[in-house]
């Protein structure tokens, strides 16, 4: 059941969305993009952006079948406990897995700059502050990310502006030079790229107008795009295609070197960092409220609070395991395909068999075969 | 916010004195630094060690045994001294005067050890967040610039903005240099290097930028810079590396015809000889350049066309040439025309040459206009392609102006 007070808005869920995509892979996208089709990098992103939106279209139309359950409910509603159970399962051990990602590649982040800290101790202060904010409930989360989107917008346009003028752009032909494999796999890549938009598999419950949440993913979706894009189209300008490639974080070295337009900040890298922390923060907070929430309903708990706090030591030695950066860049990539798995797969699934079963015209507790 | 549902006051006392120590020791103190626990590195300078040079500090296991360490390097570390009642006050007697500037030098196998050495000597972390300037000394840049650059481009503190220059001589000369204009001599020399409209004849450029061209072609032009005395520094010309090495220099002159086809001149003048005279020249100051370069692929090869555009002033002309008028301008025009033809053909005949290097940024031009063709002769396009590549220049000019007199 949903505390009547623990309601969101479709802003506030167009937000939610937007600040969880972003986080994961702002940063490195201008480098994972000329990877795989130079130049033509931007393309990807049209691409993957729009396989994107058709998984949250069954997300949403999934959701909607069954307005006041979340996937836990209406999963062991269309396949019976078992089956539905593991379903639920697996999304916790997902959403685990990718707060603990994020928080390590905050981390990392954040030790070049720190570089006396112990990564220990950035990852526990992270999530210290995130499970105290998490325990309180989705729509005070969503208030917090309300703050900081504007923050984040407000950066992120410093520092386009700032490097729009130095860029070539001639740097940006040739155009569609690239094969379309290539072209294939990084649209796929890019769409891979996009964790966060399958949180409304649970928060579509929580909203107020349920009906609005096409509007607000798709949205989100759309600004993210637009972001990603303008972002590959400034760095490929400034940097060039293949100092692009040379960088781990393109984004943060244009920081580094740019003045702001009429130089009068500079050395934008401390706004970057704090773009960056921004943004992983929101990531974290969303999904460590996921997984906590999806447990407590798994266990039919009445709340989900009492397994904020527990959560932090498994997330803190998850986030530990990968024992250098590159081997931080596999288990993302691997999560990352995860992710593509179960966001594009179960939910259409989960329809289809709803709809074949007609699971989602019955009311009521029943829980099981139809 | 205390939680309130902690009933008990004790517990409460005890989760706020928690909290608070959290935010005490939350505050970065691991990463705690003083400024004044910092050496702010202005410019570091790199060169082939003399021999037998004995660094103090120097004596640590990492020196070979027999043969000499790799690079000697210097760093400019300015000096805040706390001079509280300066007003005009002469310090007479004791030890004269703190000088406001340290020039750290050591040696090593590589920059980490040299650093590791500074650690030995300072008192203070170096650190290289305000580095304006690192001057290579030609030695040590006919060997290689990759690796130092390694160094500095994977530093977090280093940032792109920093200006690479080839000295002609040796680097720590550079900084040594006590300028009159400026501090210190990083910023002297980051000032020369960047004042724009004064000419062409020297490279603009930062390590951004550097790396930019040598990740595309692994070519690139370095502006030069030489000692003129204690005291001051001449910028001009450039550096030639290719492949990651340096492999000569290019003239005043040869550099200006470098930057106009590299479309990236913003001003210069020009010496003529003056119409009606055998050797007198007059002096043309350039304040519009606009260069439009395009490729055409025939028959397999390709032909590079350059159409340069330049407007300009007449500033200075020998008596003999009398009054100037529409007619005289015309001729000079053309022997600005004939001039800015002859000096972007004699450049680009040098690249393709002698040096068999391309630093104009034709292969990043062919990659963007004909790819599939730069697909092909990418791999050896400086030493077999670009040498014979065909290259027109059209020039054209327009005196505006004549200034004040006539």
């Amino acid at each position: 059941m949903i505390k009547d007070n623990d309601r969101i808005s479709s802003w506030q869920v167009f937000i939610i969305i937007i600040s969880t995509i972003n986080a994961v892979e702002i940063l490195s996208s201008p480098r994972r993009l000329v990877t795989f089709a130079g130049p033509d990098g931007w393309l990807l992103v049209i691409g993957g952006h729009l396989l994107g939106a058709l998984g949250l279209f069954f997300i949403i139309k999934l959701g909607l079948l069954y307005p006041k359950d979340t996937l836990v409910e209406y999963s062991q509603k269309i396949v019976g406990r078992f089956f539905g159970s593991l379903v639920a399962v697996l999304a916790i051990l997902f959403w685990l897995l990718t707060t603990a990602k994020t928080t390590r590649q905050f981390a990392e982040f954040t030790h070049l700059i720190l570089h006396e800290t112990p990564i220990e101790v950035i990852i526990i202060s992270l999530l210290v502050v995130v499970a105290y904010i998490a325990r309180h409930g989705l729509e005070p989360i969503a208030r917090m990310l309300e703050i900081l989107f504007p923050i984040f917008i407000a950066i992120l346009a410093l520092l386009f502006f700032s490097a729009a003028p130095k860029g070539d752009y001639t740097n940006l032909l040739p155009f569609l030079n690239t094969d379309v494999k290539s072209l294939i796999h990084g649209t796929i890549d890019n769409s891979l790229g996009m964790e966060g938009q399958e949180s409304l598999v649970m928060l579509l419950p929580f909203m107020m107008a349920s009906k609005d949440a096409y509007k607000a993913g798709f949205a989100a979706i759309g600004l993210d795009m637009l972001l990603r894009i303008a972002a590959f189209i400034v760095v490929i300008a400034v940097l060039g295609e293949h100092l692009t490639k040379v960088f781990l974080w393109p984004l943060e070295e244009i920081g580094r070197f740019l003045f702001s337009p009429g130089e009068f900040f500079g050395r934008l890298d401390a706004f970057f960092t704090a773009l960056w922390v921004t943004v992983a923060f929101s990531a974290v907070l969303v999904y460590y409220y996921l997984v906590s929430l999806t447990l407590s309903r798994l266990l039919k708990f009445r709340e989900h609070t009492p397994l904020v706090f527990p959560l932090l030591p498994v997330i803190f030695i998850l986030s530990l395991i990968p024992s250098n950066v590159f081997e931080v860049e596999r288990a993302s990539s691997m999560i990352s395909w995860v992710f593509g798995i179960l966001a594009f797969t179960v939910p259409p699934l989960l329809l289809l068999i709803s709809y074949i079963r007609g699971t989602h015209k019955k009311s009521g507790k029943d829980v099981g075969t139809g | 916010m205390i939680n309130t549902r902690i009933k008990n006051k004790s517990a409460q006392l005890i989760v706020l004195t928690v909290i608070t120590f959290m935010l005490i020791m939350g505050t970065g103190c691991w990463d705690r630094l003083e400024i004044d626990d910092r050496a702010l590195v202005l410019g570091v300078g790199i060169d082939k060690p003399e021999h037998q040079k004995k660094e103090s500090g120097s004596e640590t296991k990492e020196i070979p045994k027999g043969g000499l360490p790799k690079y000697s390097m210097s760093l400019c570390i300015p000096v805040f001294t706390n001079s509280s009642d300066s007003g005009g006050g002469e310090e007479e007697g004791g030890g004269g005067q703190q000088p406001d500037r340290w020039i750290l030098t050591s040696t090593g196998n590589t920059i980490q050890e040299i650093v590791r050495i500074y650690a030995n000597r300072s008192s203070r972390m170096i650190f290289f967040g305000h580095m304006k300037v690192l001057v290579i000394g030609e030695q040590v840049a006919r060997e290689g610039i990759a690796d130092i650059l390694d160094y500095f481009t994977r530093d977090v503190d280093a940032h792109g903005r920093i200006m690479v220059v080839i000295a002609n001589g040796k680097a720590k000369e550079i900084l040594d240099i006590t300028p009159y204009e400026e501090d210190y001599s990083p910023d002297y020399i980051e000032k020369l290097l960047q004042e724009g409209k004064g000419g062409a004849s020297k490279i603009e450029g930062d390590m951004v930028s550097l790396l930019k061209s040598l990740t595309s072609s692994g070519n690139a032009v370095l502006p030069r810079v030489r000692a003129g005395s204690k005291s001051d520094a001449v910028v001009g010309g450039s550096a030639l590396i290719k492949d990651y090495k340096m492999v000569g220099w290019l003239g005043e002159w040869e550099t200006s015809g470098v930057n106009t086809i590299r479309d990236k001149v913003e001003g210069g003048s020009l010496s003529i000889v003056a119409p009606g005279t055998k050797e007198e020249l007059m002096s043309i100051r350039l304040n519009n350049v606009k260069v439009k370069r395009d490729v055409t692929i025939k028959a397999g090869q390709p032909i590079f066309k350059i159409r340069i555009f330049s407007e300009g002033e007449v500033v200075e002309k020998p008596q003999s040439v009398g009054v100037l008028s529409s007619e005289l301008l015309k001729e000079i025009e053309r022997r600005v025309i004939l001039e800015m033809q002859h000096r972007s053909i004699a450049t680009v005949t040098k690249l393709q040459r002698e040096f068999k290097a391309d630093v104009l940024e034709f292969g990043d031009l062919l990659s963007k206009k004909h790819p599939q063709y730069w697909a092909q002769v990418e791999k050896d396009w400086d030493e077999k392609y670009f040498p014979k590549a065909e290259v027109l220049v059209e020039s054209d000019a327009k005196i505006r102006r004549v200034d004040v007199t006539r």
